[in-house]
């Protein structure tokens, strides 16, 4: 009899536990419900989108959206005063493995400054002259790529909406630049607590040249002698066409 | 939505209004028909600014100029300022130039610092020669307001003319009312054809006051053949770009084509109607601002500390 009681008692406390573990489970869920479109497609008359991601978040956190681009090495060249007076490119900075593209959305300030821009210092390895200041170069190489409008970040465009006391609803967004190479992009949603990210998020967005971007591109990179006679040619027609038209204007001196 | 103004451009990676484009095309070829310029060294800049990086910049501009010299050269051709003879001589030597300038670039980038070298000749080079047409061209409008034709230092029989007489092989050149060696434009071209490779532009602005001082050759004759020549470096810029770089983007430079020809032909008709000396003075006074705005990037603290590399 004890036997079984203690039993039940081991019994009720598992199940307790389990409970309590699975409220737990579910007040730190992020679940994201819709990303549209889930690709993206750059058409002739392509110039931007917008990402729309809709999803739920944990009611108490803030919430963090980034579209992060293809990571690559950047090749820049540093610029230094030459004999104290004239700027001049100095000397070759190359940084490791940035995103060519890095989009943030959040819903606080204290959301950009965990997993904003600043943040990919952490990851990107600056390799240049050891007596230049990495921090600086970090600061000014983000400074080139916002002013090409690849890199941005801004707080206040993400929606939420109340549903219950465990969890809101989000909506946000996302503009994704006009200035956009094909390749695989990735979606990262972030629900943040208290300084620490309490559930993530990934999805990847592919994006692909299709119709006549497409076909141009493949000409230029696959058949590159062929596509500059060609690029010639048209342009001297177009010369010579144009020529002609302004020609029988009364051009005849 | 707006999309009917913008085209993507898939080698240049970005999206551009297409009006945009037309109008910057237009404004460069109407200039490089009246002063016989490739323009070059206006329109990638401008390009750089509208977000093109600046290797695609670059080349996209030699494929356009193809199209503005062809049409401006027809132009030139239609009022007899095209001066066959002399042009092939100095794009026989612009050749050979070009391609030892291209070594000596690479020379250069191996020694370091070559980025320092291209940007001094440039300011040097643009300073002098525009300082130089700019007093001329107002010593000789301020003599003789009433002169037409052009011939303003034809007169002083200085060192180098005897010496440029003393030269073997002396042809007529019958457009352009002179006679020289056929050794000094090829030599010339030459020169011109090193300064155009390792300052990374077609030299069409070095090659016009050449022609003008060094040559003898009339303002308006010089404008005719200096756009013939531009046609076939850029031809060779062109296929060389497109095939080693891929840097050529066809619909940005039709769309500049588009626009550039249009001005090519009005200026090819306004470079008619104003005498030889204003032309030079204008050209002069446009080599100067590029000149002084090339001094100023150089002088000022710039607003980004890094950039990339290839385009100059």
């Amino acid at each position: 009899m004890k036997k079984m009681l203690r039993s039940l008692e081991v019994l009720w406390i598992a199940l307790l536990i389990f409970f309590l573990s699975s409220l737990a489970v579910q007040a730190s869920v992020l679940k994201v419900s819709h990303v549209s479109p889930d690709h993206i497609d750059i058409g002739a008359f392509y110039h931007g989108i917008k990402l729309k991601v809709t999803g739920f978040v944990p009611a108490d956190s803030d919430i963090v959206i980034r579209f992060v681009g293809v990571r690559k090495d950047v090749h820049l060249k540093r610029k230094g005063k030459v004999l104290g007076l004239l700027w001049m490119n100095v000397d070759p900075v190359t940084f490791k493995m940035a995103p060519n593209a890095c989009i943030v959305e959040a819903s606080s300030k204290y959301g950009l400054k965990m997993l904003g821009l600043k943040s990919l210092e952490s990851d990107i390895e600056i390799e240049t002259e050891a007596s230049v200041d990495r921090e600086r170069l970090f600061l000014e190489f983000l400074k080139l790529k916002k002013s090409e409008k690849l890199y941005s970040e801004r707080v206040g465009s993400v929606r939420f909406e109340e549903v219950d006391e465990t969890k809101k609803g989000f909506s946000v967004d996302l503009v994704v630049p006009a200035r956009l190479t094909p390749g695989k992009y990735t979606l990262q949603i972030f629900a943040i607590r208290d300084g620490q990210v309490v559930d993530r998020a990934e999805q990847v967005i592919p994006v692909k040249l299709v119709g006549f971007p497409a076909f141009l591109a493949s000409m230029a990179f696959n058949h590159g002698g062929w596509y500059g006679v060609l690029a010639v040619v048209i342009a001297i027609f177009a010369g010579l066409a144009m020529g002609f038209i302004f020609g029988g204007k009364g051009g005849a001196h | 939505m707006s999309m009917s103004w913008y085209l993507y451009l898939p080698i240049a990676g970005n999206a551009v209004n297409f009006v945009l484009i037309l109008a910057l095309g237009g404004i460069v070829g109407l200039l490089s028909g009246i002063f016989g310029v490739g323009g070059g060294f206006l329109m990638t800049p401008l390009l750089i600014m509208i977000g093109i990086p600046p290797t695609v910049a670059a080349a996209s501009d030699s494929n356009q100029i193809v199209g503005a010299s062809t049409s401006g050269t027809l132009a030139h051709f239609r009022l007899g300022n095209v001066d066959f003879k002399m042009g092939i001589l100095l794009l026989i030597g612009g050749v050979v130039g070009g391609t030892v300038g291209v070594q000596v670039i690479k020379v250069l980038r191996a020694l370091g610092n070559a980025d320092f070298l291209i940007k001094i000749t440039y300011v040097v080079m643009l300073g002098f020669i525009g300082t130089y047409m700019f007093q001329d061209s107002l010593k000789a409008l301020r003599k003789r307001p009433e002169v037409v034709t052009v011939e303003a230092a034809a007169t002083k029989p200085s060192r180098y003319a005897r010496l440029v007489q003393s030269l073997p092989w002396q042809v007529e050149f019958v457009r352009s009312g002179v006679r020289h060696s056929i050794l000094l434009p090829i030599g010339l071209g030459f020169l011109v054809g090193i300064l155009a490779a390792i300052m990374g532009v077609g030299g069409g602005f070095i090659m016009v006051p050449v022609m003008v001082y060094l040559l003898r050759m009339p303002m308006h004759v010089v404008v005719g053949t200096s756009l013939f020549q531009i046609l076939f470096t850029c031809i060779d810029v062109t296929i060389m770009q497109a095939y080693t770089n891929h840097t050529v983007d066809f619909v940005l430079a039709l769309f500049l084509l588009l626009g550039s020809t249009v001005g090519a032909q009005f200026g090819a008709r306004i470079s008619r109607r104003l005498k030889g000396e204003q032309l030079k003075i204008f050209l002069a006074i446009l080599v100067l601002l590029v000149m002084v705005k090339m001094l100023l990037s150089l002088l000022l603290t710039p607003k980004i500390m890094l950039a990339y590399t290839g385009g100059h």
